[in-house]
């Protein structure tokens, strides 16, 4: 396969991609069962990916690319598969592919100040790693650089682009105007073909709702102690959370998980071998292969407990009132609007899942949130939690200064007081 | 009427100034001389907009107990606001939701902003006993707007009469003085007491090197930037020998190309959107077409694309505007430091590709 040209590569994908028996003969060779286990998350969450790029990639059903803060929802409600390049750019460091779409990017001219997710998503589809977009939708939320990079991609496939201008603050007014605009979309969308349907909206809702409930499971049990799932694992997920809610396969994923975690506590195996400090992580993970993570929760026993970009936000959805509710989802959003918002929901996480620290890591190019750090820190050490900021980057590794992040946490952990009630793995809750 | 009125700081092209002068209030562009720093990063981190660091400094040491006007145009500016209410609490910090939308429902949405930036100045201005408006003797917004419609028309016959680095002097000191004062000294030229004034003016003079305007038949360029232009770049451009023919900055198009006669917040609010866009704004293709039409009609036969670092909303513009007919010059600047001389060399380098064989 390595020695393969790229061209040869990506079409060999894109077969695969399209073609289900290729699929059955992978799983079965990867040993990936039909049934999965009661720990199964993962292979729902494989399923459940490789499903929804085989639709895209054999045009089964119509394809929009949006960025991360566009809910799912209206997606999946439209009948068409929600691509997300940054969360693609995760999967491309993950595989150590990073920099050489990078480099691609930097070759078109994108200065190296720009958001990596978004130069790295640049690359993959200049390269055409990505399934061809029907449309681009993209919301004001949270970030100026998605916006404008998915307004580039439009440009580049020449499909139509579409904003979701989000008020800035929440408010019945603000709801009423972002659910004019999705209806708005959504009609300019079942016009210009390719088989974007509303009519599935409902059953989305309804999908997420489901999903929803399981999540808050979830959410409940990571609050044991000690944790039941590493943050650092829960982070790696970050694509399933933006891009499942209102999928069918989002409902199983986040059953699947409830289950393993709830039969972890049950039966006392635990995230790490000794649970020594809970941590509150802010904003992404590194997501190439690295050591920082392991050398926190497994070398360290600093289990991430809580992420605020993994934490559960909306409140139910009304699939009887459709647009109004992906409305409100997107107006109360905690990353959109003043930093109070954000404040508020770390203090909450802080709180409810008793972390001894707070982990900002800071994302080379990401202005929203790396502007807020002094205010954080001020909100967190006044609240008598220590704060470490972390500066790196989750998509180049070529800019992560790991060495120098596992000195500042190690420095970090030494300043925590040791818990009294530390646990060992087995010891129960 | 008081002689001086309270002093509201605004950072950005979209805030209209004659809405704070209606409200009793003296608009001043805040346009920080230099970069912030190192102090800074205490409160900012360093890979941030340079002009943000630089303004959120200036605000910081200041003495006075300001009010402060910033929009919700990009990342920085929301956070500077967030970081400003939280660090300098004693400022009176107003941010102003801006739509992307140019239509009626942004235009509707943008008019509420404008009327409740009004009422909070206002109600500011009186709270801080410095209201700039006697009982009785309110300004309306028609009057406050005929005040900035009649500079805004000043100021492109000087623009017209003038170097862009003198010009640009000029403006510095137009939009941070009281704007009767600044109508006083467009409309008569001379006798100007502030120096910065005073020597854009006489730069202006006919046979003038002060300001470094370009030779005769020096090559046209048109300067792109998302900033206020540094009067420090133009003036190496025109001294590497070229003539800023036509101008995309906060201080250019976009500041004087506002449709007159607004007699209320939706009036007011239509005139500010519909101006030329700022790549903030920027619909895919509407901007670069805008672009091309400036160039053409200023007769640019390159472009000097002037890059503040950190800036994402320009940096998207970049591949695009490189890709089209006339030759672009890359230069990436920190806030008010690009007068070096590799930056010069760079230019003059430029410049000599777009001179005639």
């Amino acid at each position: 396969m390595a020695s393969l040209s790229p061209r040869t590569r990506r079409r060999a994908l894109h077969y695969a991609l399209s073609h289900a028996w290729v699929l059955s003969l992978a799983r079965a060779g990867l040993g990936l069962p039909r049934r999965p286990p009661t720990e199964g998350y993962l292979t729902e969450a494989v399923r459940w990916g490789l499903g929804e790029l085989a639709a895209a990639a054999s045009r089964r059903r119509p394809v929009v690319w949006c960025n991360v803060a566009l809910p799912s929802e209206f997606v999946y409600g439209l009948g068409a598969v929600p691509i997300m390049p940054e969360m693609a750019a995760g999967f491309a460091a993950a595989w150590r592919g990073a920099p050489d779409f990078i480099v691609r990017a930097d070759g078109d001219g994108f200065p190296p100040d720009l958001c990596s997710f978004h130069r790295c998503a640049l690359g993959l589809a200049r390269e055409g790693w990505l399934p061809r977009p029907d449309a681009v939708v993209a919301t004001s939320l949270f970030c100026d650089g998605a916006k404008k990079f998915l307004a580039h991609c439009s440009r580049l496939f020449g499909v139509p682009f579409h904003l979701i201008d989000v008020p800035y603050e929440d408010g019945s007014r603000a709801v009423a105007r972002v659910a004019a605009r999705l209806q708005e979309v959504a009609a300019a969308l079942q016009a210009g073909g390719h088989g974007f349907d509303a009519r599935h909206l409902p059953r989305s809702l309804e999908l997420s709702n489901r999903a929803r409930q399981h999540y808050l499971e979830v959410m409940r049990l990571r609050r044991h102690r000690p944790a039941p799932w590493r943050g650092s694992e829960a982070l790696s997920y970050a694509s399933v959370f933006f891009m499942s809610f209102g999928s069918p396969g989002g409902v199983r994923i986040y059953d699947a998980l409830r289950r393993a975690l709830a039969a972890r506590v049950a039966g006392g195996r635990f995230a790490v071998p000794r649970e020594r400090w809970r941590l509150l992580w802010l904003h992404f993970r590194p997501f190439y292969p690295g050591k920082l993570m392991p050398f926190l929760e497994l070398e360290h026993g600093a289990v991430i407990a809580a992420e605020d970009m993994s934490h559960l936000w909306w409140e139910q959805l009304d699939p009887g009132r459709p647009w109004e509710s992906l409305a409100r989802k997107m107006t109360s959003h905690f990353m959109w609007g003043p930093v109070e918002r954000r404040l508020e929901v770390m203090l909450r996480l802080a709180r409810d899942y008793a972390v001894d620290g707070i982990v900002h890591y800071s994302h080379w190019g990401c202005r929203q949130s790396t502007g807020a750090v002094s205010i954080l820190r001020q909100a967190a050490v006044g609240a008598g939690i220590p704060f470490l900021n972390l500066d790196g980057d989750c998509i180049d590794p070529r800019n992560g200064r790991e060495e120098q992040a596992r000195t500042r946490l190690e420095a970090f952990l030494e300043s925590l007081p040791e818990r009294r009630d530390a646990f060992a793995a087995g010891s129960g809750g | 009427m008081s002689a001086f009125p309270p002093r509201v700081y605004y950072t950005c092209s979209y805030v209209p100034p004659e809405a704070i002068w209606a409200a009793g209030c003296q608009p001043v562009r805040l346009l920080p001389d230099g970069p912030a720093p190192g102090e800074c990063d205490a409160y900012l981190p360093r890979d941030f907009c340079p002009f943000v660091r630089a303004a959120f400094w200036q605000l910081h040491r200041m003495g006075e107990p300001a009010a402060v006007v910033l929009t919700t145009c990009c990342d920085p500016m929301r956070r500077l606001a967030d970081v400003l209410q939280h660090h300098r609490p004693e400022l009176t910090v107003l941010l102003l939701d801006l739509p992307r939308e140019r239509g009626p429902r942004g235009q509707e949405r943008y008019a509420a902003e404008l009327e409740r930036l009004q009422s909070s100045l206002s109600a500011w201005a009186a709270r801080s006993g410095r209201t700039g408006l006697a009982p009785g003797s309110g300004r309306t917004l028609a009057q406050a707007t005929g005040t900035f419609d009649r500079l805004r028309h000043l100021l492109r016959a000087a623009r017209g009469a003038m170097p862009a680095p003198a010009f640009h002097r000029l403006l510095r000191h137009l939009l941070t003085c009281h704007p009767e004062e600044a109508l006083t000294l467009l409309e008569t030229g001379r006798g100007v007491a502030a120096p910065g004034a005073h020597a854009a003016t006489e730069a202006a003079a006919p046979g003038s090197t002060e300001a470094g305007g370009a030779a005769a038949g020096a090559p046209g360029v048109m300067v792109i930037t998302s900033h206020p232009v540094d009067p420090h770049a133009l003036e190496v451009i025109e001294k590497a020998g070229a003539r800023v023919v036509a101008e995309d900055s906060c201080l250019g198009e976009r500041l004087l190309d506002v449709a007159p006669g607004s007699r209320d917040a939706g009036e007011l609010a239509h005139a500010y959107l519909e101006r030329p866009p700022c790549p903030r704004m920027e619909l895919p293709g509407e901007r670069l077409a805008y672009l091309e039409d400036l160039a053409c009609r200023g007769g640019a036969r390159g472009i000097i694309f002037l890059a503040l670092k950190f800036c994402d909303n320009l940096s998207y513009d970049l591949p695009w505007i490189s890709g089209r007919s006339l030759p672009v010059l890359l230069l990436e600047a920190d806030w008010g430091v690009s007068s070096s001389g590799q930056f010069l060399t760079r230019v003059q380098a430029f410049v000599e590709t777009l001179l005639p064989e």
